[in-house]
């Protein structure tokens, strides 16, 4: 059946059967299920799409998700934007809770790379105050979120300088593709990705554009490849490049990598972890060492993260 | 309105209350399809005429109160900001089509409408059944707006219909409806908006009722 739902309100519509009132349904806000009697309430939002769905349960679960997302990277940006402090403490600890069961911190990421941070310096105080309540699952997110600001600042300027011609031919402005490209996660994606992999994801990320064409695809192969050229023009603005970092880690982003780190310790020892940039300030402290068995367990690329820190772990290996 | 609209208007000065119609007139997406949008752009329609998708709603009020069926935050705004361009009905422009069985090119039965001037002899026509000689006026604001919180289909109350929209800074005071039913996530939402708007009250400008 065809619905029309709102990400930001949580709310759904269903026609009504013949003679009978459309129904509303919410996913979250308080609004109760209720026939849709006026055009008030559907005025009231901005965000209406449309979708086919199973049921009203599949329609509901999809959305609630959606919802929740989107909610949490909002709050997120309300984090950094700057909170009352009474209220930054009540936000952290609700966001924590909901990505620990609801949403995906990869997801949040996402949404929350769809554009540079004004204040990325406000991110890092919050990582901070988010560690000292114990929301590990908030730090990491928006210490990820800063960690990648210095490439993304690098794409988004790469994407201002890629030709005209090229969305010209696609029919599409810079912007909506760029929009376009992050609501499918596809900027996260990139930011990830090694050099060597930059031009695979790209096509990836592009392969489920709605009505895509041989020539559409091959004006994002040309597009890629300027793309991936400016991208890596410039240095970075910190000094740590992951993908040169050693032997071996080629395609594992150094992100992913403080997440395992940081997933893998918190499960196994009292510790404190900390990368505030990309480069070299990567430093693990941990009250005892990890036997060698322990490294074992995490992928062979994090061997190379104490080769610039504290040598913790190549000591203990 | 849900703490989730309120937020998003609250979000930056530049963020204007659209609504579903402000998007479709703008080109920035296609509306939805299905019989409630008709309904919606049939109701509009008749009462608006080919101006229908520039109408915000709201509803007239004594005080900082609206319904409660529409969400946790209630936002008074600024007579000036739009006492040159509101007008107000009866009551709920959907139920006042259906009762009044107007069917597209009727016109609209005079006595049910006022401009933002005369809308105290809207009001009074509307409420009067329910006055009494030496009734306490501080009963009048539940006299205009009741609504138990829960059935739409219950309200009771003169709508309001702005011309163009408005940003966070036509908003002179918000409330947050802290028994209405909620979860987490709309409280912290609310007291979200509260903190924003307190930010840009920098200058309060009073403004009387809406």
């Amino acid at each position: 059946m065809r619905v029309c739902y709102s990400i930001s309100s949580g709310l759904i519509l269903l026609p009504g059967k013949p003679g009978s009132e459309p129904a509303i349904f919410s996913v979250g806000g308080p609004i109760p299920d209720s026939p849709a009697d006026n055009p008030s309430l559907l005025s009231l939002v901005s965000d209406w799409q449309e979708t086919n769905a199973e049921t009203l349960d599949s329609a509901r679960v999809d959305v609630r998700t959606k919802y929740l997302r989107y909610w949490a990277a909002q709050l997120l940006g309300d984090l950094i934007i700057g909170l009352p402090a009474a209220l930054e403490c009540d936000t952290i600890k609700y966001l924590d809770d909901l990505l620990d069961t609801r949403v995906v911190p990869k997801e949040v990421i996402g949404e929350l790379l769809q554009a540079p941070l004004a204040r990325p310096e406000s991110g890092r105080r919050l990582v901070a105050v988010a560690d000292d309540l114990g929301c590990t699952a908030v730090a990491l997110v928006l210490e990820t979120t800063v960690e990648l600001q210095p490439r993304l600042v690098a794409l988004s300027g790469a994407w201002r300088r890629l030709s005209v011609e090229h969305f010209a031919a696609l029919g599409r402005s810079p912007e909506e593709l760029w929009r376009q490209l992050a609501h499918r996660g596809g900027i996260l994606s990139l930011l990830e990705a090694a050099d060597n992999a930059f031009i695979d994801c790209w096509l990836r990320t592009n392969d489920d554009v709605e009505s895509i064409t041989p020539s559409d695809q091959a004006i994002l192969h040309a597009m890629g490849h300027d793309l991936a050229a400016l991208f890596y023009e410039e240095p970075f603005e910190t000094e740590f490049d992951p993908l040169t970092i050693g032997p071996g880690f080629g395609t594992k982003p150094f992100v992913s990598m403080v997440g395992k780190l940081r997933t893998y310790f918190q499960k196994h020892y009292e510790y404190s972890f900390q990368s505030t940039t990309w480069g070299g300030d990567a430093r693990l402290v941990s009250r005892c060492h990890p036997p060698a068995s322990a490294i074992e367990e995490v992928e062979p690329a994090v061997l190379f993260v104490p080769v610039r820190s504290k040598g913790l772990l190549r000591d203990a290996a | 309105m849900p703490a989730t609209v309120a937020h998003g208007l609250f979000e930056k000065t530049s963020t204007l209350y659209a609504g579903l119609e402000g998007q479709v007139r703008g080109g920035g997406r296609r509306p939805p399809l299905p019989p409630q949008d008709r309904q919606r752009a049939g109701t509009a329609g008749m009462i608006f005429g080919s101006y229908d998708g520039e109408i915000r709603y709201g509803v007239l009020s004594l005080n900082r109160w609206g319904l409660r069926t529409y969400g946790k935050v209630h936002c008074r705004l600024r007579a000036e900001t739009i006492a040159h361009r509101v007008t107000f009905l009866e009551t709920n422009s959907y139920l006042f089509v259906r009762r009044q069985e107007l069917n597209p090119g009727d016109p609209i039965p005079a006595g049910y409408r006022a401009i933002w001037a005369n809308r105290h002899l809207l009001a009074l026509a509307k409420v009067e059944p329910h006055l009494e000689k030496d009734g306490d006026p501080a009963q009048w604001p539940d006299l205009l707006v009741r609504s138990d919180g829960r059935d739409r289909s219950q309200d009771e109350f003169i709508e309001a219909h702005i011309f163009g929209t408005f940003n966070s800074e036509s908003i002179g005071s918000v409330e947050i409806d802290e028994e209405g039913p909620s979860n987490e996530l709309e409280k912290l939402l609310a007291r979200i908006v509260v903190a924003r708007h307190r930010e840009s009250q920098d200058s309060p400008i009073e403004g009387s009722t809406s």
